[in-house]
């Protein structure tokens, strides 16, 4: 995939006043809404699925060196609290260092793996975390290369449904597709 | 009056050293009564912007040493002997033509004394006011006898005592059209008292009049900007309309600071900052915050 810049993804990346944290509240909804979009669609591309807040500076979203813009730190929290309330990232740790990113909500994912299973016929078979993130046949899904911490989270979402079950045998994770 | 502080201040937003002077003043000793006995704001602040604070606090000092304004002017009395002298004709219509001379004799006197030293002037600085004005409105009823050259010269030596042209009263008013219909007190301050060049009037006076400009339906009322800072606006400044062509502006330069709106349409800097927030408000105008100071962009979001 050639590389994206991010300005194709929002124009607004290459607004300085994007940048800025607006006083006036409407536009700062608004400011917002474009942040927050940019940021999910940011992680879909690259399959970003956990953020750590020291990392933040080099966090390219956060930057524009064309425009010679960054967000502060005040405004990354705004973000980041405004992403957890919309339910696109859990924090791991009560210090709000680390926290895994939902660019699709668990029930999106949960649907999104089970009918990539049901697709290609491999329900009723025993597959390995490591073949479904990482073998040459899920290349084309959605899930593939995501963090382990995330899929174990999606897969435990299909036990509570009955669509799956989750097991380890010989220090390998594994599932079951219903 | 006494200076009670003299210091240097760092002013926080402009990072360069402000020499500030505070004298207070006290109560008037004279029986002579002015507007007011006392007031509460009895200090005066002198903020030195460029330098000159020492030399200022210096002549300040011996003027307040000296205390001029107890001496009574000096009235010359060597012209009044020759006509003590001749007591006998001054009545009748000799009498008054004497009178007549003695007077001018005494005008002239006193002009070219006061001419010749700048410190004399100073003293007599309200009595050449005055003769000026005297002799302003003779040239323009056209009783005297200069020639069209020394009334030519006459007319800038008014000028330069800050009366302009003796005939028209309106100069104050022409200047504020140039203003974009809006002017912040202190301005206004300044440019009133240097028209009317005596009798001027203290910040207290400008403050109460301006609160009761609305009420008495004058073109001019007090308007105070969120910032806090108190201005002059035109009655018929329409809000809605000024902050839309603001906001043209912005989009014709694609981005503006509060320093390029104030050069570009002739308003102080505090005013063009306040317009630019108020257009924010109002969603017209988002801003842009950096190193690069504080701009304004059309509003597209």
């Amino acid at each position: 995939m050639a590389a994206t810049k991010i300005a194709d993804i929002s124009w607004f990346h290459d607004f300085p006043p994007f940048f800025t944290l607006q006083p006036n509240l409407d536009t700062r909804r608004k400011q917002l809404d474009a942040w927050c979009s940019l940021l999910l669609d940011y992680c879909r591309l690259k399959k970003v699925c956990t953020f750590d807040v020291n990392d933040a500076s080099k966090f390219p979203p956060f930057f524009n060196a064309k425009i010679n813009r960054q967000l502060d730190n005040h405004f990354i929290q705004i973000l980041l609290e405004e992403l957890r309330s919309r339910g696109n990232i859990e924090w791991e740790d009560k210090n709000k260092r680390r926290c895994l990113i939902f660019w699709n909500s668990l029930e999106e994912w949960a649907k999104n793996v089970y009918q990539w299973i049901t697709s290609r016929g491999m329900n009723r078979t025993v597959c390995t975390f490591y073949e479904l993130l990482h073998g040459d046949d899920t290349r084309s899904a959605d899930f593939h290369n995501i963090d382990p911490k995330l899929f174990r989270r999606i897969l435990h979402e299909l036990e509570k449904r009955g669509q799956a079950t989750v097991f380890s045998e010989n220090g390998a994770d594994g599932v079951k597709f219903l | 009056m006494k200076i009670i502080s003299r210091s240097i201040e760092i002013d926080p937003e402009e990072c360069i050293a402000q020499a500030r002077l505070i004298c207070t003043l006290s109560k008037s000793q004279t029986k002579r009564p002015g507007p007011f006995a006392s007031s509460t704001h009895d200090e005066i602040q002198f903020e030195f912007r460029d330098g000159g604070c020492n030399e200022f606090f210096r002549l300040i000092q011996e003027e307040l040493a000296k205390k001029r304004w107890s001496v009574q002017p000096a009235k010359p009395t060597t012209t009044m002997n020759a006509a003590m002298s001749d007591r006998s004709h001054r009545t009748g219509i000799s009498g008054i033509e004497n009178h007549l001379q003695h007077q001018l004799n005494v005008q002239h006197q006193s002009i070219s004394g006061a001419f010749q030293d700048l410190n004399n002037l100073m003293q007599q600085a309200k009595d050449m006011v005055n003769i000026s004005k005297t002799i302003a409105n003779k040239i323009q009823e056209q009783r005297s006898d200069l020639t069209s050259d020394e009334t030519i010269r006459f007319r800038s030596y008014l000028l330069s005592l800050g009366i302009d042209n003796p005939v028209t009263k309106e100069s104050a008013g022409s200047q504020y059209h140039d203003t974009n219909g809006i002017m912040t007190l202190s301005d206004a301050f300044c440019r009133i008292n240097r028209a009317r060049g005596y009798e001027l009037i203290s910040p207290e006076d400008l403050l109460n009049a301006a609160v009761h400009m609305e009420q008495l339906n004058l073109p001019v009322r007090l308007r105070v900007l969120s910032s806090g800072i108190k201005s002059f606006e035109l009655t018929n400044h329409n809000e809605e309309k000024d902050l839309k062509e603001i906001t043209n502006q912005v989009e014709s330069a694609k981005s503006m600071s509060a320093d390029q709106l104030a050069n570009l349409i002739g308003i102080p800097v505090i005013v063009a900052r306040e317009r630019l927030i108020a257009a924010e408000t109002n969603g017209l105008l988002c801003r842009d915050d950096s190193i690069e100071g504080l701009r304004f962009y059309p509003n597209l979001f």
